[in-house]
């Protein structure tokens, strides 16, 4: 039976034996939505105990968007799970894609791959076949080059690929796989794992048609939806500079990590220096965004001048400016774009690259580490040339650059000298995030079944500027949601943020189109809408919660399978529990321990998890009909 | 006929909303209008089909609706307006 909105088919791929079979999405679809959902389902389903990231038995789960392929306001995502090798644990990215509209077009939702390939391969999905193909030539080739090769010889310049590059292929722990060559599936290590497969790339063109179930409701529903975009305060900010926009405003609330998070602003003079909207302003050439965006965030940029002339690139969101231009204190105002350009050619996460990079610069400050351990080189904040060599060294595992392509927590584990403080990671996933002075925004990326990072719970939208009270009252359930240094209800919109996110990702819908980012944007009551009309299932904002938070359970449950994570793991990093703010507008303002864990206590409370170890609860289990989860659990011994 | 668009970014919902008017489900392949990358440098073109054919339907410029789909979800829809219009030269209808 066709299901509505859907492609209708999963597709199982064995990269050892060859062999390819297919099953109904509709097994997985009425409960746990699509992509990141149906994904989870499968891995904690699938995994033995025994298995290990970079075993064949793993597997990696390519899954597009529920939404993904109609017009649904910013449904353009795709996302990758596995079991990841930052973490040992659930690993889970999404990217703006071409690829996992195409997908659907060919008739498939989610490809699940296992097994490793006895020669490098890429995957080319037709709704006519599938096909592996030889990629031995392609093997070695940055991220732009395959795709270029690929559509070179298929004989179609219109197809799209997501790839990984030298990093996935030579397993550096923080490798992502690049969708076309500007957008990532980042965090995590995704792309280590493919490349622990064989698995070169996945390619899809689909001529196929997607179905909704009512077609007049469902385009009157994305009408109404993309009305609301007019009222977005943030929009026209966002279409100029995409989240580049809020250099400024970061600097305000002391949100810059600045030599590897020792500050939290910037010098005045380092500012003005990197502001990145003279740099769009100056190099942008046109524009970019994905099907279905509403927003546009995207550019690319010809840089005529300056140290990296003659580079064309899209350009990169404020992820890339805080993980390796303020971290490392680098003052060229282009660095960012050529830094990020090198890292998505090399299929190197940009956190992962200034996670170690940040930590090694830090040690080198302290004498911690000498030339005797870096190859010879001084490794001095600031300097853009040698930070650029040391993301290839990443990326190639050369020299120390093999340690770094570990990530920071390992790389301090490796060296010792008491130099595992400055490696600024939660779970063994390197930090991007400035995380004091915003409390939501901690307790969110600290709570991260991911590992370290700001899109699966923390409240982005906590230090953007004042928020209409009444309006923010009714999207987050709280009040002083722009509150950033108050701690009272605040484990209350992190729930709200998981289940926006988690919705979301399987939806297909962009986080930046929603009340993550701006509250007059999409929320879940607009998502339980464009769903329900879409499949047909009526389905409430209720309904959607419970089978977020179904999903988050298991995530944590895959944790508990593969990991010793505890209540340990979601404490903040020591540096962000032990230091004030040194500087800028909120100096000497400083993380009352006692409080956060009081902050802590309450999420987990809501949650339904054992206090003490964070574990969930049978009760909390089988009310989300997780009954077998439970007794796995216990099996485990970790039951809450 | 194939017009350079400078503005438009490539989100391609214009492609959905095409191929919906054409046949009720939302397939890019058979839609008329096509944004292609260019060959040479960033950006996109806009491309319309003139005639039925393997690549898709004919435009027409959505004949009996107040407005073309493609412009009602366009962010730049000024400018797809103007290549329509050029359609219209050719071809007969309304663009508003």
């Amino acid at each position: 039976m066709t299901e509505f909105s859907y492609g209708g088919k999963i597709l199982r791929v064995n990269l050892t034996s060859g062999e390819m079979r297919t099953e109904p999405t509709a097994r997985y679809a009425r409960e746990w939505i699509g992509a990141s959902g149906i994904a989870v389902k499968i891995l904690f389903d699938e995994l033995r105990s025994w298995v290990t990231p970079y075993d064949p038995a793993n597997l990696l789960i390519f899954g597009a968007g529920a939404l993904q392929g109609t017009p649904a306001p910013g449904a353009c995502k795709m996302n990758a799970s596995s079991l990841g090798p930052l973490t040992g644990g659930w690993a889970s990215g999404c990217s703006d894609s071409y690829v996992g509209g195409q997908l659907k077009y060919a008739g498939y939702d989610s490809v699940v791959i296992e097994g490793r390939a006895r020669r490098p391969v890429y995957l080319w999905i037709t709704d006519g076949g599938v096909e592996l193909r030889d990629a031995s030539g392609l093997w070695g080739a940055t991220t732009w080059e395959t795709l270029d090769g690929i559509r070179r010889e298929l004989g179609d310049n219109r197809l799209h690929c997501v790839s990984i590059g030298p990093a996935g292929e030579n397993l550096v722990r923080g490798a992502c796989i690049i969708q076309d060559k500007g957008r990532a599936f980042g965090r995590c290590g995704l792309g280590a794992v493919m490349g622990s497969k064989n698995l070169k790339a996945l390619v899809a063109r689909g001529t196929g048609a997607i179905r909704v179930a009512r077609p007049d409701a469902f385009l009157e529903a994305v009408g109404d939806v993309r009305k609301m975009f007019e009222k977005a305060k943030s929009r026209d900010n966002f279409r100029k500079y995409g989240t580049l926009s809020c250099l400024p405003r970061k600097q305000e609330v002391c949100g810059l990590p600045y030599r590897n998070f020792q500050d939290c602003s910037l010098p005045e003079d380092l500012l003005a220096k990197i502001d990145p909207r003279k740099t769009i302003e100056k190099y942008e050439v046109s524009r970019q965004s994905f099907p279905g965006c509403v927003l546009g965030c995207g550019r690319h940029l010809h840089i005529t001048e300056g140290p990296y002339a003659g580079l064309r690139t899209e350009a990169c969101q404020h992820e890339a400016m805080g993980t390796l231009q303020t971290r490392l204190a680098i003052a060229e105002p282009t660095f960012l774009f050529k830094a990020n350009a090198l890292c998505d050619q090399l299929g190197l996460d940009v956190d992962a690259a200034g996670g170690a990079l940040g930590w090694a610069m830090e040690c080198y400050q302290r004498g911690i580490l000498t030339e005797k351990d870096t190859d010879g080189e001084p490794l001095l904040w600031g300097d853009a040339p040698a930070a650029l060599s040391w993301i290839e060294k990443i990326a190639y595992r050369r020299g120390f650059g093999n340690i770094l392509a570990e990530g920071c927590a390992r790389a301090a584990d490796i060296v010792g000298r008491q130099s595992a403080y400055f490696a600024m990671h939660i779970k063994g996933q390197d930090l991007y995030e400035q995380c004091r002075g915003s409390n939501g925004w901690l307790l969110g990326a600290a709570t991260s079944t991911r590992g370290g990072g700001h899109t699966t719970g923390a409240i982005v939208i906590e230090t953007v500027g004042e928020l209409d009270r009444e309006k923010a009252l009714q999207v987050y359930g709280a009040d002083n949601v722009d509150k950033p240094l108050e701690y009272t209800g605040k484990a209350g919109i992190v729930m709200y943020m998981e289940a926006l996110s988690r919705i979301a990702n399987s939806l297909g819908v962009c986080l930046y189109s929603t009340t993550c980012w701006d509250l007059e944007q999409i929320d879940l009551p607009q998502m339980a809408r464009l769903y329900s009309e879409a499949t047909g299932r009526k389905t409430s904002v209720d309904d959607l919660k419970r089978i977020a938070m179904r999903q988050l359970n298991l995530e944590k449950a895959l944790n508990l399978r593969f990991t010793d994570f505890d209540r340990r793991h979601d404490m903040p990093t020591p540096r962000d529990l032990c230091e004030a703010i040194p500087s800028g507008n909120l100096a000497g303002w400083k993380l009352d321990a006692k409080k956060y864990n009081a902050m802590l206590d309450e999420y987990y409370e809501l949650h339904g998890w054992n206090k003490k170890n964070s574990f969930p609860t049978r009760k909390t289990l089988e009310d989300l009909d997780l009954a077998y989860v439970a007794d796995e659990l216990a099996r485990l011994g970790k039951l809450g | 006929m194939k017009q350079d668009m400078p503005s438009c970014g490539g989100c391609r919902t214009c492609e959905m909303l095409c191929s919906f008017h054409h046949t009720g489900s939302y397939n890019p392949s058979v839609s008329s209008i096509k944004i292609l990358e260019k060959e040479e440098g960033a950006g996109y073109i806009v491309a319309l089909l003139e005639e039925n054919g393997p690549a898709g339907f004919a435009c027409d410029l959505c004949r009996g609706l107040d407005r073309p789909l493609c412009v009602k979800v366009c962010k730049e829809e000024k400018d797809l307006v103007t290549i329509l219009k050029k359609l219209e030269e050719r071809r007969g209808g309304s663009v508003s």
